[in-house]
């Protein structure tokens, strides 16, 4: 156990008959971008929503930076920033209200309202951030999500899919306030179908397919290793 | 080509809590049904009266005759301590004391004293309509004695003729006695204090039950429950504060219809009516348990309301799962409009009692016959339910089955204390 890594052994979760997570582990520790890639129903979601204490594991285990889960699950939850893939937010709140709600929870990390005003900078909404959020385009949706994420120091930062559904333009935004994070010494877990992305953001890769992970290191060293020329290639490679 | 849409069709609208909704539907139904036929047997049974009479002319006869014929006679005979005691060992409705000198006082030109005890249970249809039989049973006899008084060509005033029967009526209801009223009012006035209880509870659960029922439905849709989930937030903290947020919001709303309500009885000249039988009156300080018990079922209702949230995947699925919960309003509801909750077999009180929105539907009525113990012990019971059903949200809150609505995991057995310290 270290106070820096996330460690994860053997991990297994089965709905019923369905074994959706089937043994998996990895590590990585603060200040890298983690990434899990895979298909649609791989597994990613399942493992994502175990480490930020939303299901409970069948079998392994998770430790996060010296902390067990589900055990520590409220310790966990004091350190983490979790976002669902296509999550929303209360849609009767503007971002402004919205950041402020969600900052008062975090005041062990910091003073709220100091948080609640960094939101309003990081997500760059400028004036749209006293418009209710009813009225936002999924990008900008999405900006405020990662900005309550961020500013409220989390130690541990999850993101399912993160720039799923995003045009170009927000989704190049969103990587790079992801890159930023992660130098300031944050652990970064993303999850992502699009290969491409991973390349540019992770430090290292886990492939994962069918609940299992199939290969795992370094995009540069998986491209090595068989000879791709990209993350995809290597991935169609490795489940054939 | 069509029995594929068919197909498709039955398969999304019937699935497993649609099932369980209408079998739950049909139960209750069941059970309305069975309440209502009990006090259709009621009805058809003859009322039971005890006769005393003190005058044996010809048209104090007329009178006795007619209760004869329309009644179940528990006493014939003069004295009536005996009358009383006899009606309330067995359970009858009335004791008619036909006064003496029934006959000369009508002959003489004044009309002749009935006086009428009521003994009345309770308030409710199957009373009324007996009471209502027994007064009509009453005028029967005064038509016959009209008849009589004009054939004989008496020669007396005419509105004494038409009208020979001078009727002095004392009702007891329950543990009150109202005098020279008829039960009939008596029952108008209960009613006109109480019903409304019944009507705001079922709007305010339907409205509210159904809002967060709806709310959950979204949160889950949005994921804006699992976000929250993820924060360090105690699980709950995240299902009392949904839970005490929606109540007073519906507490609220209840104080505004009661207010609103208020100044539309006043209006319509109704508040006046409780003047008549001060003993009927609701104290301002009964308002106090009536809040509590209000506040005690709305919360163990929208916990209720929670709990059916957590199976609803979208907004779709929330409208099958309000479904219970308007049910488990609706019949109370209607109990409590048609019939004395007091006045039921054991196990309609019984199912009655289980259901929380019974208690502020009954507790104005309980509160007029000073049964300040059912309003309590039905606060208490309201208080103690919602606890529970928190423990139960707690326990889903805690476990997958908030996300996945799934099969519950095996093997977690944790008391209330650790789970509220999550």
């Amino acid at each position: 156990m270290s106070e820096n890594r996330v460690e994860v052994s053997d991990l297994a979760k089965v709905y019923g008959k369905i074994e959706a997570v089937a043994g998996i582990s990895f590590s990585f520790e603060k200040g890298e971008v983690f990434g899990l890639i895979g298909p649609n129903g791989s597994g990613k979601t399942t493992t994502l929503r175990i480490l930020s204490t939303l299901l409970q594991k069948t079998s392994g285990s998770v430790d996060i930076f010296g902390l067990s889960l589900p055990r520590d699950g409220a310790a966990v939850r004091e350190l983490l920033s979790y976002i669902p893939e296509d999550a929303g937010v209360y849609r009767n709140l503007t971002g402004r209200e919205y950041l402020e709600f969600i900052t008062e929870f975090y005041a062990m990390r910091g003073n709220p309202k100091e948080m609640a005003e960094r939101g309003v900078e990081v997500s760059n909404l400028k004036e749209r951030i006293d418009d209710k959020v009813d009225t936002y385009s999924k990008g900008m949706i999405r900006r405020l999500l990662i900005a309550r994420s961020i500013v409220t120091n989390p130690q541990l930062l999850i993101l399912d899919e993160p720039t799923s559904g995003l045009d170009v333009i927000n989704a190049k935004e969103v990587r790079e306030v992801i890159k930023r994070v992660s130098a300031g010494g944050v652990a970064v877990l993303i999850s992502s179908h699009n290969m491409l992305e991973v390349e540019f953001l992770c430090k290292r890769i886990s492939l994962i397919n069918k609940g299992r992970i199939v290969e795992s290191g370094t995009p540069r060293e998986l491209k090595e290793k068989h000879n791709a020329e990209n993350i995809e290639d290597v991935f169609m490679e490795v489940v054939k | 080509m069509i029995f594929n849409l068919i197909k498709k069709e039955v398969k999304e609208l019937f699935n497993k809590s649609v099932l369980v909704t209408i079998l739950f539907i049909a139960l209750m139904f069941g059970f309305l049904g069975n309440v209502f036929n009990q006090m259709n047997e009621g009805m058809k049974q003859k009322p039971k009266v005890c006769i005393v009479m003190h005058s044996e002319g010809g048209l104090a006869l007329s009178l006795k005759s007619a209760m004869q014929l329309g009644a179940e006679v528990l006493y014939e005979g003069d004295s009536e301590d005996e009358a009383e005691k006899i009606c309330r060992e067995k359970k009858g409705l009335a004791v008619i004391v036909v006064e003496s000198g029934f006959d000369s006082m009508i002959f003489q030109n004044e009309r002749g004293g009935v006086r009428i005890l009521w003994l009345l249970e309770g308030i409710g249809v199957t009373n009324e309509v007996k009471t209502t039989l027994v007064t009509a049973l009453i005028s029967d006899a005064e038509r016959a004695i009209s008849k009589k008084l004009i054939a004989d060509k008496a020669g007396l005033e005419s509105d004494l003729v038409l009208s020979p029967i001078e009727l002095k009526e004392t009702t007891v209801i329950k543990n009150k006695t109202v005098k020279d009223t008829s039960p009939n009012t008596v029952i108008k006035i209960v009613q006109s204090q109480t019903f409304i209880a019944p009507v705001i509870m079922m709007m305010l659960m339907i409205m509210a039950g159904t809002t967060v029922i709806g709310s959950m439905a979204i949160e889950k849709e949005n994921k804006t429950l699992e976000s929250l989930l993820t924060m360090p937030i105690k699980r709950s903290d995240i299902v009392v504060g949904k839970i005490i947020g929606s109540s007073l919001v519906g507490l609220l709303t209840a104080a505004v219809y009661m207010i609103g309500f208020s100044y539309y009885m006043k209006s319509l000249g109704m508040s006046g009516i409780s003047n008549i039988a001060p003993d009927l009156k609701i104290m301002p300080t009964d308002f106090i348990f009536v809040g509590i018990s209000f506040l005690t079922s709305i919360l163990s209702g929208l916990a209720l309301a929670m709990l059916l949230g957590v199976y609803s995947n979208d907004t779709k699925s929330a409208q099958t799962m309000s479904m219970p919960l308007t049910l488990l309003v609706m019949v109370p509801y209607f109990v409590s409009m048609m019939m004395d909750y007091e006045l039921l077999p054991f196990a309609g009180r019984a199912v009655l009692f289980l259901i929380p929105f019974t208690h502020p539907m009954t507790a104005l009525k309980f509160l007029m016959f000073d049964r300040y113990d059912m309003v309590i012990y039905g606060s208490i019971y309201s208080f103690c339910l919602f606890l529970l059903l928190v423990y139960m949200n707690v326990r889903i809150f805690n476990s997958d089955r908030i996300l996945t609505a799934g099969v519950p995991k095996a093997g977690r057995k944790k008391g209330i204390l650790g789970l509220l310290k999550r």
